[in-house]
């Protein structure tokens, strides 16, 4: 269902105007938005612990997703939201099934095959990443509040309707998210002021 | 330009800090590239699905062709078949369609049989006054008369392995009965 629709059209349309379309059958106003959000949506999925094979899979299945559900998309509704609820319920899924397959393996062959893969951690800016460290001490809902408020800035109310929480849970979700952070943080600004000072020192 | 709707006004623990400005410029630091081939592979997978304003029985022959959604309805549709069959059975046997009375146990049988006998001792005609005092001067025959047909009766109706009961129990109402004696004295 290919339609000859200007470009330049589509481009200048808002998210929602072109779910509508999309609703309607219009196929370029879909891939407009594939165009839109592909980045985003792949860049949340990232900070999940996936392999890179893994998030561009889960990346598609969130716009298939959201394919098969715009009937159900309310035009009355931002777009971005809706869209990232998706994925965070695709992450979920992928993460509860990588949970389940991790428990059913043998220990000894989780080892042999962790110790003949390259480490993908072996970046050493790794553990100097903030969202690294997000990623391990926070749980599932603070990491996911945390990446939507400071880096696609959705506000509360978005945010706890992609959560399905209240505005108050999301802001103490917010909240507590920052207490684990914080002490993090100041370990880095340390480490980088040892750094800078070790290179100012004569030798 | 992104929504920030905020009810409360007091949330200076969400403003600018340097937390947040580490979290952004990383997060910007590492924001992947747009990719040409993911991007055609998303077009092309969404592209074999099924148009969300396409009619119903189409949007279910899609449905249908995914074998694990196949697999899933089909149970479904069974289990519903098997609960409406088990449901129905259930109905049928209670409302008594699966039996009759006409099977029952012998000595059920019999005293239905013993029921139906004594409804079938005719009952005496409605009388006018005369025909009462008439007929109560003739009482003592007609009870005895009675009394010879209920015995009768009893006697010819067996009851299953009650016989020897049903015989002793005519011998009680025959021997304080002098039957015998009414029958000698002649009616005036």
């Amino acid at each position: 269902m290919q339609e000859s629709v200007p470009r330049q059209e589509i481009q200048a349309l808002s998210d929602e105007h072109l779910a509508c379309r999309a609703q309607e059958g219009c196929a370029a106003s879909f891939e407009e938005l594939v165009r839109r959000y592909q980045v985003p949506i792949l860049h949340f999925l990232r900070h999940k612990s996936f392999a890179v094979d893994d998030v561009e899979d889960m990346t598609q299945e969130t716009f298939l997703r959201a394919y098969r559900k715009l009937r159900q998309y309310r035009g009355d509704r931002a777009f971005r939201p809706w869209l990232f609820t998706l994925a965070y319920h695709v992450a979920l899924n992928a993460q509860r099934d990588k949970r389940r397959a991790e428990r059913a393996r043998p220990m000894q062959e989780a080892i042999n095959e962790a110790a003949s893969q390259p480490d993908s951690q072996a970046d050493p800016e790794a553990h100097r990443r903030l969202w690294n460290v997000a990623e391990d001490v926070l749980s599932q809902p603070q990491f996911t509040a945390v990446w939507l408020y400071y880096v696609e800035q959705l506000s509360i109310r978005e945010i706890a309707f992609v959560l399905k929480r209240s505005n108050a849970a999301v802001k103490t979700t917010l909240f507590r998210a920052r207490q684990r952070l914080e002490p993090f943080l100041q370990e880095f600004a340390e480490n980088n002021e040892s750094a800078t000072k070790k290179r100012q020192t004569p030798r | 330009m992104p929504d920030r709707k905020f009810s409360e006004p007091d949330h200076d623990f969400l403003s600018d800090s340097p937390l947040s400005e580490r979290l952004r410029d990383e997060a910007l630091r590492d924001r992947p590239a747009f990719s040409l081939s993911l991007h055609a592979r998303i077009v092309q997978a969404v592209q074999a699905a099924p148009s969300p304003s396409r009619r119903f029985t189409e949007r279910f022959w899609w449905f249908w062709t995914m074998p694990e959604r196949r697999d899933l309805l089909l149970l479904s549709t069974g289990a519903l078949a098997a609960a409406l069959w088990i449901a129905l059975t259930a109905w049928w046997l209670a409302s008594d369609h699966g039996g009759t009375t006409d099977s029952a146990a012998p000595v059920a049988s019999g005293n239905r049989q013993i029921a139906r006998g004594s409804n079938d001792v005719p009952a005496p005609p409605p009388m006018s006054p005369p025909e009462v005092l008439e007929a109560a001067s003739s009482l003592p025959n007609v009870a005895i008369r009675q009394f010879q047909n209920t015995l009768a009766q009893v006697d010819a109706q067996k009851w299953a392995y009650l016989d020897h009961d049903a015989t002793v129990a005519k011998l009680l109402l025959e021997s304080p009965f002098p039957t015998g004696l009414a029958a000698t004295v002649p009616p005036q």
